[in-house]
């Protein structure tokens, strides 16, 4: 899959922990941890616009392409 | 829950129970009527020059009944169906499949029906208009149906668990 997540780094560039992100936008913690890993097939942007505003980032910081 | 979910669980547990029942009355019905009979003629014949007679009383008898075994096989899907709706798992690929095969047990009952020698026939002969031709043809055209929509449960079923993946 050519698109990358990097919530990782964002997470460590913010400093946050997962469980707090995950508390603050309504996801499970289960799920945000897929979604680390890049083991889910999709993201809503809902999800992704809440993440956005917890990290004080844009879209373009969380998810990467490399062909 | 949300409340439709729950009434959905609550019929399905009605039904698993009315299946359940009506599977074992039919096996009950079918025994008594078909077999019972038969089977004491074996048992009565045995050792004597009537055995193979009685045997094959027995077999006529099971032959004749053989549609609704394949009905019974559908009471006995479709009470695993509601039993799994009943536990929740609604959407999965397993209820397409028992969805589908009670289908298949319709077009098999079906398909014996239409095969095998009616007991209604009368014995003259005069075959005016064939016992039972115009059910097979229904329950034919629901057990079809019933297949293509075992097949687009699962499709729906695969399109949830994509659609799960989604956070």
């Amino acid at each position: 899959m050519p698109v990358i997540v990097r919530l990782d780094v964002m997470l460590a560039l913010r400093k946050a922990k997962a469980k707090d992100v995950a508390e603050k936008i309504g996801l499970s913690e289960t799920n945000l941890s897929l979604l680390r890993s890049g083991k889910v097939k999709g993201v809503r942007f809902d999800t992704l616009a809440k993440l956005c505003e917890v990290l004080e980032c844009k879209p373009g910081d969380i998810l990467d392409f490399e062909p | 829950m949300d409340p439709t979910h729950a009434k959905l669980i609550r019929g399905s547990r009605r039904l698993a129970f009315a299946f359940t029942a009506l599977f074992w009355t039919g096996a009950l019905w079918l025994f008594s009527e078909a077999a019972w009979r038969p089977l004491k003629g074996v048992v009565a014949s045995s050792g004597g020059g009537l055995a193979g007679a009685a045997w094959a009383r027995l077999f006529d008898a099971l032959l004749a009944e053989a549609p609704a075994f394949a009905l019974m096989g559908a009471l006995w899907t479709a009470r695993g169906l509601f039993h799994r709706f009943a536990l929740g798992d609604a959407l999965t690929p397993a209820s397409g499949r028992s969805l589908s095969l009670i289908g298949l047990w319709f077009l098999a009952s079906a398909l014996v029906s239409s095969l095998v020698p009616s007991r209604s026939v009368p014995e003259s002969g005069v075959f005016i208009a064939p016992p039972g031709v115009s059910m097979e043809i229904v329950l034919g055209c629901v057990g079809a149906a019933l297949v293509l929509l075992g097949r687009a449960f699962a499709a729906a079923a695969a399109i949830k668990a994509d659609h799960d993946q989604i956070v």
